[in-house]
């Protein structure tokens, strides 16, 4: 995510037009692989993980791809093709690419620490002993 | 609580799935936020719960899987987090050198580094770690733990580790996430023990950090460990020889290396002024720091603290996650908080312990029934299952009256599983005994659990006394002076003056020459039109022309005193003033004359220590006016501040005014205290008086180790560790010791004059053999001796006069054997008066300063009037 969130800000400080245009897209590669004896989920979401792992039942077994290099050759040639998974990068009509970028990007201020803070995202997943 | 997180946080990745079209500013938040919550919560900032970041959880956890009391390769242990924590092997190798380092958790073998020097430690592969006791016993109870799965499902790894410690505290704990950070810094393990006792007991508590670097340090601003609070960290810096000083604790934050590097940069910038610098740290710190031969150490102790890392400062800001939210919190609370929560992990485990107890106890009386009542016969003609336990069951009945809860199937079939041999060996007595046992157990449990927080202060006491020793605080607490950097700079460039054109600075060296000076330093302009101004120094500037005086400006410097006789306009009246500077605004242009034009100064000088001259003032000759000539003695005056007109000279057209004759001091000895807080001397009525000092006064300074000397006061001073006696030196006095000779077994009594010497003299025999026992700078100082038991008998306790006991003599001189019998203790007693000669003394320095100004005074007098008779 941080590593999108830069190439992004460079793209936006660089190269707007080309965000602008539409010609942008993110690759989307799996987090996770769920699979038992019968069945393959890839998975792009911590939720599409848990979903996973309740329809596979017990003992799936759970690969996490940290990077690529986590993923086999072999396994990444199904990723590129028809079924591939681009996001498209689209800008709003009326924003600010400087307030953005200054928001985000921007130097540590008490208005940011306070927005993350207020916007903490959390995932748990407890089980019971 | 869980249940509400997750429900938070669903809506926002719902629309993530659904609507992949995102717009940038919204994928914008939404990815930013990703990537901050999970640094903050997941990787960089500790829970209040148990004090761990997840990536030291993780470690400590799987140290827990692996322990078998023997010590594990590091790698071994790192390979192992892994499977909980899937991040770089690296980062979790350092983080585990650092709990090592810390020496509380982990048990280290091999060369885990040194933090003194920031060596770093070897090879997770050559090093090994085990769980210490400590840890064992404090960080981990798995039965009230929570449990979550880890990242890939397989194994379980704890939400929290239950801690029953202020762990955050003892450790300290960093982190750098996004938006925000934290540093908590580290305590003392027994100040926080004994502050979480007295927070149990509703007292109030403080406590102030302990850093592993030993060190000084300066609270005033601690602030709680909250953010905005500051604190400074002083390395220990003692002078062991004229040209040597030696650093033997560093600050927080700084190793031996870190240090010297910044030692060094500050020599090549010209701020301080060193010849070389060794290190011999190992396992204590010690960096020599050589000196030239014309360097002051005490100075340059100062200029350490200024221009080096010898002074750090280090601001805490206390941030941890709390239910999943970071909280910004003191240190205070955070004890408090932990406190509670070893009470309530306290509470948990006897709880459990509770349960299990009862479970025992019900189970254990089951079994008596059953046997004692022969139950297991009720079954034998029964065949199914179901009646087996429904005939138990009924067979049981009549005599559960007194157990705490239901028999339930469970209990039943447990007992259907009892080894026949049980059954036939089964002894009432001991199964009664048993039974009273687990009783007893769960009476205690209860009376604790009735007592939580007397057995939560126990607990604590327990740990204090089991784990407490040699952890001692190391850093010592004490209020610092602030160096001023300007008064400990070493002066490297040089002053000129061009003073008709009417420039300053240190790049004209065709120019005057007027002093050395540091590039941080203000100089102090004045001008002939009476205008002053102070600036900084800078390679060339421009002031105005006809400058009359340049000098480096001390700020709030009292004792210079500048003399002056200026015109009032462009022939009005002259006045004479006196006036010190002590605080201006830089850059400023300050008229020190009436304010009209035209106006100019016709004498000026600085007087460094408040002399005062005479002056003849000779006027224009002009029509009717007799007396052209006469004296001016600037000790008349009284010194006024800056602004002030003056007195008038004359309202004639003065002529010429020359320097006839240098005056003395108008100024008053100055009084001189010892602030023992920040062991410096002052003259702002801060600490103890210590007298009043002319100029060539001196203080006698006599330290534990036997040696003394007299140094002229000067406000810069170090003081040594050791001293015992500070005091104004009076030449005449003599100072009374007692020493003990361990070879003679006896004590020696001597009595002699301290000499005046700016360096150190011994005063007894040196050897680890001699042992200084008392020193008196009383006139006549009275002591008890007392005696200890003996075969015969105890001789009463005497007291003695030392003056009547010995002679004064040479400093050198061994002195008298000061009993024959031996000693038990010697006290100090209040001294004998000792009037006529201290009368004459205060009679003599009284005499003395006020024969000076009065002199003074007459004679200006006399020749005023012989003066004007003329």
């Amino acid at each position: 995510m941080h590593i999108r969130l830069l190439l992004i800000t460079f793209f936006l400080q660089f190269f707007p037009e080309l965000i602008k245009e539409g010609h942008l897209y993110i690759l989307q590669t799996p987090l996770f692989r769920v699979r038992n004896k019968k069945e393959t989920i890839y998975c792009y979401s911590e939720n599409e993980r848990v979903d996973a792992v309740n329809k596979l039942g017990s003992k799936p077994e759970i690969t996490r791809f940290k990077g690529l290099g986590e993923i086999s050759p072999n396994e990444f040639k199904h990723f590129i093709g028809e079924s591939i998974k681009l996001d498209p990068v689209m800008l709003d009509e009326n924003f600010s690419i400087d307030e953005l970028l200054s928001f985000y990007m921007g130097k540590n201020t008490p208005d940011r620490q306070k927005f993350i803070i207020d916007n903490l995202k959390v995932e748990l997943d407890r089980i019971d002993s | 609580m869980e249940e509400d997180y997750i429900e938070q946080s669903q809506p926002s990745s719902e629309n993530e799935l659904e609507d992949s079209l995102i717009r940038v500013s919204g994928m914008y938040k939404d990815w930013f936020l990703d990537y901050a919550s999970y640094v903050i919560l997941e990787r960089a900032v500790p829970s209040i719960e148990d004090g761990f970041k997840p990536v030291q959880r993780r470690i400590l956890h799987s140290m827990k899987d692996l322990d078998d009391g023997r010590f594990n390769k590091v790698a071994n242990i790192v390979g192992h987090t892994m499977q909980y924590h899937p991040h770089g092997d690296a980062s979790i190798a350092d983080a585990m050198v650092q709990i090592g380092q810390k020496d509380l958790l982990i048990e280290t073998q091999g060369n885990w580094g040194n933090i003194l020097t920031g060596d770093r430690s070897a090879a997770s592969r050559y090093i090994e770690a085990r769980l210490s006791k400590f840890a064992l016993e404090v960080v981990f109870s798995p039965k009230i733990t929570k449990w979550q799965s880890s990242y890939d499902g397989r194994r379980k790894e704890p939400i929290n580790l239950p801690v029953k410690f202020p762990l955050l505290l003892a450790q300290g704990g960093e982190g750098i996430a996004v938006g925000l950070s934290t540093k908590i810094l580290p305590h003392n393990f027994i100040e926080l023990i004994d502050s979480s006792i007295k927070c149990l007991k509703g007292q109030k508590f403080i406590i102030y950090p302990d850093f592993p670097t030993s060190g000084i340090m300066d609270v005033s601003n601690y602030n709680d460990g909250l953010r905005g609070g500051r604190i400074k960290v002083r390395a220990r810096i003692n002078q062991l020889n004229k040209n040597t000083l030696v650093i033997s604790e560093i600050p927080f934050t700084t190793t031996t290396s870190s240090l010297i590097d910044s030692i060094l940069k500050a020599n090549d910038n010209g701020k301080i002024k060193i010849k070389k610098i060794e290190d011999n740290t190992a396992n204590n710190v010690e960096v020599l720091v050589h000196l030239p031969s014309n360097v002051s150490p005490d100075k340059t102790i100062d200029g350490l603290f200024a221009f080096t890392s010898c002074e750090t400062s280090v601001s805490p800001l206390g941030c941890v996650i709390e239910n999943n939210k970071p909280l910004f919190i003191g240190v205070s609370e955070i004890l408090k908080r932990s406190t509670e929560n070893t009470k309530d992990l306290l509470r948990l485990e006897l709880e459990y312990k509770k349960s299990d107890y009862e479970n025992q106890w019900h189970y254990a009386s089951l079994e008596r029934i059953f046997i004692e009542n022969r139950i297991y016969r009720d079954i034998e003609n029964v065949d199914t299952w179901k009646g087996v336990i429904s005939a138990i069951s009924n067979g049981l009945k009549p005599f559960t009256a007194h157990l705490k809860r239901e028999v339930v199937e469970d209990d039943i079939v447990r007992l259907t599983e009892i080894k026949i041999k049980r059954i036939s060996k089964f002894d009432i007595d001991k199964a009664q005994i048993k039974i009273e046992a687990i009783e007893d157990e769960l009476d205690k449990i209860a009376f604790n659990l009735g007592n939580l927080t007397d057995f939560a202060i126990t607990y604590f006491k327990n740990l204090k006394s089991v784990y407490g020793k040699e952890k001692r605080r190391k850093t010592e607490i004490r209020i610092f002076a602030d160096v001023d950097a300007k008064k400990v700079v070493v002066k490297n460039c040089k002053l000129y003056v061009n003073r008709e054109e009417g420039f300053i600075g240190t790049s004209i060296k065709r120019d005057e020459f007027v002093e050395e000076c540091s590039d941080i330093d203000d100089v102090i302009t004045f001008t002939e039109d009476g205008k002053m101004m102070v600036t900084k120094v800078e390679s060339k500037k421009f002031i105005s022309k006809n400058i009359k005086h340049v000098a480096v400006f001390k700020k709030k410097d009292k004792r210079t005193v500048y003399n002056m006789i200026y015109r009032d306009g462009k022939k009005g009246t002259s006045y004479i003033k006196r006036f010190s500077v002590t605080g201006v605004t830089r850059d400023k242009v300050y008229d020190l004359t009436n304010g009209n034009e035209d106006s100019k100064m016709l004498y000026f000088s600085a007087n460094p220590n408040g002399e005062a001259e005479i002056v003849n003032i000779i006027l224009r000759q002009t029509g009717s006016i007799k007396k052209l000539k006469w004296e001016l003695d600037f000790a008349d005056l009284d010194i006024k501040g800056r602004s002030s007109k003056g007195n008038i000279v004359s309202k004639y057209t003065i002529n010429k005014i020359e320097f006839k004759e240098k005056g003395l001091s108008t100024l008053k000895p100055r009084k001189i205290w010892f602030d023992e807080t920040i062991q410096r001397l002052n003259v702002d009525e801060r600490g103890e008086l210590l007298g009043e000092f002319k100029s060539d006064d001196c203080l006698i300074i006599i330290q534990q180790n036997g040696s003394l000397k007299t140094v002229k006061p000067d406000m810069n001073m170090h003081f040594p560790d050791d001293m015992i006696a500070l005091e104004k030196w009076i030449p005449e006095k003599p100072i009374s010791v007692l020493y003990f000779n361990r070879q003679k077994d006896c004590y020696f009594v001597k009595r002699f004059l301290a000499g005046n010497q700016n360096n150190d003299q011994k005063f007894i025999p040196e050897g680890s053999k001699i042992q200084l026992e008392l020193v008196s700078t009383d006139w006549r100082p009275v002591i008890e001796l007392t005696y200890p038991k003996t075969s015969k008998g105890v001789r009463d306790s005497e007291t003695k006069n030392i003056d009547e006991l010995i002679s004064i003599k040479g400093i050198k001189a061994i002195g008298n054997k000061l009993s024959s019998f031996k000693i038990k203790n010697i006290n100090q007693l209040e001294p004998l008066e000792y009037l006529p000669p201290e009368k004459k003394e205060i009679n003599d320095l009284d005499v003395e300063s006020e024969e000076i100004k009065t002199d003074t005074k007459d004679l200006t007098d006399d020749q005023g009037q012989t003066e004007l008779e003329f």
